[in-house]
Parts: C-alpha cells; structure tokens; sequence
C-alpha cells in the first residue's frame, strides 16, 4: 500500500494505492469513492478492507479523500458533490497513470455511489460501476440527516451551541453541511440515474429501501442493464454514532470481489 | 493553508505505522518540541470529525513539526503483532513516534495531544517519559465529584426529553430496576453489578491517588498541560472547577490551562466551536512557546484561555 498525496498544489488529495501481488495475475484497476461526513469515517475501515481484499484478487485499487475531507487538502465546509465529483476525475486520471490500465471500475458508497456513477457516465474508461446503498433521492438523504442530529440533540442535557456563522451552514453529525453542499446534494433524484452509461452497473443495497425501487425503475427507463442484490443485515452507515466506528459488512465486501473477479 | 507542507511517512518496525506530518513550509524554531497525535478510539488519524487535522494544521502554523499518526492496527498501520495488551501497544506505538521523529528530526522534547483514549495515553506518556514537555488533553477519563454527581442529576430532572421517558415508564432506569428484578438470575446479576460499582470506587480511589502522585511528578519538572473539557462529557464534567475538586492535591502551579467548553460536543464539531478552540490552542501554545509564533504576526484572534494561577 503506497499512501500518498496527489493533484494540483492548490487541490492536493490524499490517496492510498494498493498494487495486486506479484504472485496475482492482473485484473484490473479500481477507484473507491467515499461517502461524506459521518459515513466517511465509519466507512474507513471498510474501504481499506474492499482495498485490500480487491487487489489480493489482482485488482490495481485507489482509494482517496475528496477535497476538504480526510487526509486532502482543505476545510470541512470547502467542496460540494460538483467539486467531489471533479476529485474523483482526478483521481481516476491518477489511477489510470499509476496502473497502467486503459480503464477501470467505480465504486461508492452513499454519496460516494453517487460520485462513482457521475464518473461512469461521463467518462467512457469507465468498465464496472458498484453502488452500495447509493444515495437516490438527495432530499430525503439531507432530512435524515437533520433528523439523527435533532434526535440527538434532543437527548442533550446542556444544549450545544448554534452555530452563528456562516449563514445556511448546519451540523449535521459532526460536519458542517454547507448551502452548497445541500443544494448539490438535493439535487439528486432518481431521474440522475437515467443518464447512460457504457459501464456495467451493479447495485448492492444493506436493505429493500424505497430508494432502491426508485433507482431501479430510473435504471429500467433508460434501459441500463443492471445487476442488483440487496444483502440484509449489512447496514453500518448509522452504527455507533458516538464513536465513529463500524462492522467491516464481510458479506458485502466477499460478494463485491466476486461480482468483480 | 498554502503555507503548510504535508507529507506521508512510515516508520515503527516493519515501517508498519503510517501516519501525516504537517510542517510550515516556512521553517519553524529548532527550539520548539514536536508534536504527536494520538487516535481517538478507533477512529482513524483525521480524528473524529476531522478534528486532528484541524489540530495538526493550527499548531504547524506556530513553526511546529505535527505527526498525526495511525497506533498499530487502526487506520493504515499495520495490526499489531506479539502479546502487549492494547493500551502497552498503543503506548510502545508513542514511543515509536519519538523515536520516529528523533531520529529524523533531531527531536529532543515532544508535545502530546490526544482527544478521549488518545488524551488518556497523553497523559500516561507524560507520565513516564520526562522528554514530554506538554499535553494537550482533550476530554481524558475524569471520575465525578459529589457535587458533578448532583448537577448531572439534576439537570436530568430538568430535561424535558427524559421527564416524559419517566412519566411514561419508558426510562432505562424501569427496565434496569423494575424489570431486572423479576428473576432471581437477574438479581444476582443485579448483586455482581454493586459489587462491581465498590470495585470501580476502590480502583477510582487509588487511581485518583496515583494521578495525584504522577502529576506532582510531572508538575515539577515542569510539565505544561492544557485541559479542555466539553459537554459531551457533561454526565461527568460539568463544572468549571471539577478538576480542582477531584485533584485537590495537585500543585498545578501556572502550569495548567484549563478550558471549559460546556456547549459543545465531545468532538468539538461546530464549526464556531471549533475555531474558539484552534484560537485557544494557537494562544496557550504561543504562552508556553516564545519560540512559537504565527507566520504573520497579525490579525490572529487568540481567545484567551481561563487559567488557573
């Protein structure tokens, strides 16, 4: 695993590179695309784990931060799902240069889903996209949101803070969603997965969500071959709120592999 | 933030602990310690809500070298190997650091900064090893005082969320009294559990007084500490002056800065919060530090931290 920073002075990323074993013959590249905020953190450990369990399997894989996130460059209120998008591209430019690879899968999580399949179908080196539990419907992601943190606030003895500044911005979770940030992301809605693709699109849902029907009728209208399994039970991107820590989903993450091989 | 440098490294054995270093691109005093950042619980080394960067980046600023870097078997470190406990792992994993950044930086002295577990090894550190010359802890492990106790319960009476839970025999309170005693398991269950709350008062007891003891130790020598306390750990810190009453036997002298941040929560997630306490970093570090200054000089707001002299 090669940790390293990439991207323009101005816009440095964060990533981490996993090259498949000598010993594994080559398969392929991959990009793993993070969701945003809590589910960043509790998804860390995921991704490394995906990371390393991919390129065992001969996958080139690269897993970054996006702008303002993580390890990357920037503020926790700099950056919207138009800017992550555009990281993504950047790293997928990186990814393509560091492996070798003509083309590559996406793969997300969350909003990270939503990032993956923005790439795949604006790029045409895009071969497999992976959505786990994308996020289909912008605003409903941003109600819930506000939702866990009102419930958790609801339970404060001593209430925190308001935020004073700047204006629009809410925490949410532990991170600042800007005006940007929620525009963009309510932005979403099934319709976005109508655009075509060239990639081979593959949905993994933690359960049987109204977002997913929604997505898959979006995928059907366009007639976008699909491959979709929900797998119950896998669901860690509300666990362990106070902590930041989540399960390592070992089933979702065995199946991804195999669906990929 | 163009005017920061960060970059990877790998060091420890094996090169298995991974980790940022953030440095000023302008260099800073050779007088100054380094800085080494401990995880929070398993969170990797962003820290929770990215707060370790927040961190890394403000005290870099001031001319310091930061690492913040992953303990064996979190984040990008490799899993720990051999037979230490977690907490000997993570204290070796430290002492790695230091000699990670003596060796590759001339580092004589070092400033620990943790929040939760991480302030908790800080402290520990501190304690045995006399080249720490500061620890900014972040809501470390603290017991209650008498009167923590009743604040907390009182304040629970005023909450109008828990209020109607009691009214409506929804409580966890009713589930752990009521509904535990319906069978003699449970009861002594419930039996095992006083024993146990006489065991953690005995274990609080001695180790208030070994803290006592280490923190003389520390004082000293002078050791500079700076603690900061939130409202997520109100339950048992909710007041200003707890400390004084739980450690009444501590000579602090001037040596500690203490800050308390009843509104914010455990991860100092607002962004308002946040930038109060980076300014409170940025002031205590520029007091303790002649030889740490802002590259600019100005137009720095620093908020004076309430300290106890």
């Amino acid at each position: 695993m090669n940790l390293f920073f990439f991207g323009s002075s101005g816009r440095q990323l964060f990533g981490a590179y996993h090259a498949p074993p000598a010993s594994v013959p080559t398969r392929g590249a991959a990009l793993l695309c993070p969701p945003w905020g809590l589910e960043y953190l509790v998804s860390h450990r995921i991704f490394r784990r995906l990371a390393v369990r991919l390129s065992e399997a001969g996958y080139h894989v690269l897993r970054f931060d996006y702008y303002g996130t993580g390890d990357s460059a920037g503020e926790r209120d700099e950056g919207d799902l138009t800017s992550w998008e555009s990281d993504a591209n950047t790293a997928a430019d990186e990814l393509r240069d560091m492996s070798g690879m003509a083309t590559f899968a996406t793969i997300g999580v969350r909003l990270g889903a939503v990032v993956a399949w923005r790439v795949a179908t604006r790029r045409s080196d895009v071969h497999t996209t992976l959505l786990w539990d994308p996020v289909v419907q912008g605003t409903s992601y941003v109600r819930e949101m506000v939702a866990a943190q009102q419930e958790i606030d609801r339970w404060l003895v001593v209430p925190v803070k308001k935020q004073r500044s700047p204006e629009g911005t809410h925490n949410v979770l532990g991170f600042p969603l800007t005006a940007a940030m929620r525009t963009t992301i309510e932005a979403i809605t099934p319709e976005a997965f109508e655009t075509p693709t060239r990639a081979n699109v593959k949905v993994f849902n933690s359960d049987d969500a109204s977002g997913s029907s929604d997505l898959y009728r979006a995928l059907h209208a366009a007639g976008t071959p699909f491959h979709a399994e929900t797998i119950a039970g896998q669901t860690p991107w509300r666990e362990d709120e106070a902590i930041g820590a989540s399960g390592l989903s070992v089933l979702v993450l065995e199946r991804m592999v195999e669906v990929l091989r | 933030m163009l005017s920061l440098r960060e970059r990877v490294v790998r060091f420890g054995p094996g090169d298995g602990l991974a980790g940022i270093i953030t440095t000023r691109r302008e260099p800073g005093s050779e007088a100054l310690p380094c800085v080494v950042i401990i995880n929070a619980g398993i969170i990797h080394r962003v820290g929770p809500n990215r707060l370790y960067v927040d961190l890394a980046r403000t005290i870099a600023l001031l001319g310091f070298t930061v690492l913040r870097f992953d303990l064996a078997g979190l984040g990008d470190s490799a899993a720990m190997r051999g037979t230490m406990s977690l907490d000997e792992s993570a204290l070796h994993d430290v002492q790695q650091a230091f000699a990670f950044l003596a060796a590759s930086r001339g580092a004589t002295r070092f400033l620990v900064v943790g929040l939760c577990s991480g302030a908790n090894y800080g402290i520990q550190t501190a304690f045995m090893e006399p080249r720490v010359d500061a620890v900014l802890a972040i809501d470390p492990s603290v017991a209650r005082t008498r009167r923590s106790t009743i604040v907390h319960f009182a304040r629970r009476l005023k909450h109008m969320a828990t209020m109607r839970e009691f009214i409506a025999f929804r409580h966890p309170i009713f589930r752990r009294t009521l509904g535990d005693r319906r069978s003699m398991a449970a009861a002594q269950a419930a039996a095992g559990q006083s024993e146990r709350r006489v065991e953690i008062a005995a274990a609080t007891t001695a180790s208030l007084a070994n803290v006592t003891t280490e923190l003389n130790r520390t004082m000293d020598r002078g050791m500079r500490l700076m603690l900061v306390f939130t409202g997520g750990v109100n339950h048992m810190y909710n007041y200003q002056k707890q400390l004084f009453d739980l450690l009444p036997d501590v000579d602090f002298r001037d040596l500690l800065t203490l800050r308390y941040m009843p509104e914010t929560d455990h991860t100092v997630s607002d962004l308002d919060s946040r930038r109060e306490l980076m300014a409170d970093v940025t002031a205590w570090l520029m007091m303790v530090f002649t030889e740490a200054r802002h590259p600019a000089e100005q137009g720095l707001a620093l908020v004076p931290s309430e300290r106890r002299s």
